[in-house]
């Protein structure tokens, strides 16, 4: 078998568990092929189990360790890495929790995967030269309507409709108390963000969210402006300023 | 040069120690990450930046694939060059195995036959490694549960002809040779022995577990326990080889608290002073 072929059957095997293609290119003694080669697909099933728990810890907590483990063990076999940071590994978990019949009525534990996915990613975003307001107090009226932004790479906006916050918060201490969580659901739309060294979460007003939506990508910060529907400059200063605190904003490179 | 770490003890440093380790700054000779939790933006690299300054780095890979038949994926390369670049580490390390195909990651270091093509192979990626960051790097004997039955040189002649091919150094793991020797029924020492001559420029201590499978056991490196005793014994006999060498406590999974790791690193550090006496 060349390298390659080797390789590929080692994954046909460890994907789908049938050893019939890849156990003659191994030497059978005290120990057959079929229980060496589980050692292996034992590491890889358990060691992204363990990366997922890592990277959702409270959807692990909602979810319990049994059910966890198993959904986890099918999502990775389904789904599995295809790049070595693990921090990146389960963008589509989320998504995966929310197909799964089992968790039809709990919605809420598909959307508080996909939170603590952003929370991940927030935090791991690169560092980006941030739009503050020193460089906008010297701009003319003109030169702010055109000035080039885009939301920087640390923001993230997520849609939900349980309390996440409120869960995620719970869920930080030994013994989560729930009880005074009102479970209601309503639309919620979250901002995670790093501005520096540490994740900040908030729920985001309306224009606020329609600002940032609108600077998803590079726009103008009249467009952005226009969009947030801020029927007054008193108003839209109420939405920038604390976006520049909070870094949320950045100058797309200049060519 | 393989490395510039200091001929010391050092613990691998994982993230539920960051806080103390950054704020306590225990007194260890250095410390090894693996590169791959450190890629990311923002915060992480800072950390390590940051403790760079207090103790010498070394980054320790497990995710490059070095044995992998598709080649390097060049953007993994590219960030770890950045991260050398960035960190300027005492020592770059990888493992001698693989763990990508057909763009999968198996987050496991998968074994490769001891033979002409997978010998070519890992030496033009640990040389094209080596090239993308400027720098010898040092890969690591692995663990291992089986034999390929085309495989038609043991271990020892394998990594001696991927040193010389590719200039590369030996992290030599005396936790794995005990455990791979043990699997199949091969002599520590022997293997010992036969790679003493090459470029070794650290050595990892671990834990491993024995599994039973039926009514036979197999030795599981899972770096989850405190060194054996057999395994602290073979260590010895390492060093009265190939003489001092840099020497990390690596631990892994049912992480102990930074006290547990510090004082097996004090266990090492107690045994390398003897050799070098």
């Amino acid at each position: 078998m060349t390298l390659a072929q080797l390789q590929s059957a080692y994954r046909d095997y460890l994907l789908s568990g049938d050893s019939a293609k890849l156990a003659p290119a191994i030497v059978a003694d005290a120990f057959d092929a079929g229980e060496r080669l589980s050692i292996y697909r034992n590491n890889f099933l358990i060691s992204l189990g363990e990366a997922l728990k890592s990277n959702f810890p409270v959807t692990l907590q909602l979810l319990g360790n049994d059910f966890f483990e198993q959904a986890a063990r099918r999502f990775v076999l389904a789904q599995p890495p295809l790049r070595p940071c693990l921090f990146e590994y389960g963008a589509s978990f989320a998504d995966y929790l929310h197909g799964l019949p089992q968790l039809a009525a709990l919605p809420y534990v598909a959307e508080m995967a996909g939170f603590e996915f952003a929370r991940i990613t927030a935090y791991n975003a690169p560092i980006e030269q941030h739009l503050s307001t020193d460089m906008l107090a010297g701009l003319s009226e003109e030169q702010l309507e055109t000035l080039p932004i885009r939301r920087a790479q640390h923001t993230r906006i997520v849609t939900v409709h349980a309390p996440i916050i409120e869960l995620w918060q719970a869920h930080q201490k030994p013994e989560p108390d729930l009880s005074s969580i009102d479970m209601t659901e309503r639309p919620r739309t979250l901002l995670i963000c790093r501005p520096d060294r540490t994740l900040v979460v908030q729920e985001l007003n309306a224009p606020t969210a329609r600002f940032l939506a609108a600077a998803e990508g590079e726009t103008q910060l009249g467009h952005a402006a226009a969009a947030s529907g801020a029927e007054d400059e008193a108003v839209l200063s109420r939405v920038i300023a604390p976006m520049l605190e909070l870094r949320l904003l950045a100058m797309p490179a200049t060519p | 040069m393989m490395s510039r770490l200091p001929i010391t003890t050092g613990i691998g440093l994982r993230a539920a120690h960051h806080e103390r380790v950054s704020a306590e700054r225990p007194s260890i000779g250095w410390l090894e990450v693996h590169t791959e939790n450190f890629l990311g933006g923002g915060a992480t690299p800072d950390f390590l930046e940051s403790l760079r300054h207090h103790y010498a780095i070394s980054l320790h890979g497990v995710g490059l694939s070095l044995g992998s038949a598709d080649g390097l994926d060049e953007d993994h390369l590219s960030r770890i060059a950045a991260l050398v670049r960035r960190i300027d580490p005492a020592a770059v390390s990888d493992h001698v195995s693989w763990s990508i195909t057909g763009g999968v990651y198996f987050n496991d270091l998968l074994p490769i036959p001891y033979d002409e093509e997978a010998l070519s192979t890992i030496a033009r990626n640990v040389m094209h490694f080596q090239e993308a960051i400027g720098r010898p790097v040092m890969v690591e004997n692995p663990s291992t549960y089986l034999h390929h039955a085309q495989s038609d040189r043991a271990e020892p002649q394998f990594l001696a002809e991927l040193c010389q091919r590719s200039g590369c150094g030996l992290l030599l793991d005396v936790n794995n040779v005990f455990v791979s020797s043990e699997n199949h029924g091969d002599d520590a020492r022997a293997y010992l022995a036969a790679i003493a001559h090459l470029p070794i420029g650290e050595i990892h201590l671990s834990g491993h577990h024995l599994r039973q499978i039926g009514n036979r056991s197999i030795r599981i490196d899972d770096h989850g326990s405190p060194v054996t005793d057999q395994v602290w014994a073979l260590y010895e006999h390492a060093l009265a080889l190939i003489g001092a060498r840099p020497t990390l406590i690596e631990w892994d999974s049912a992480l102990p608290p930074l006290e547990t790791l510090l004082a097996e690193a004090g266990k090492a550090q107690m045994r390398l002073e003897r050799s070098a006496a």
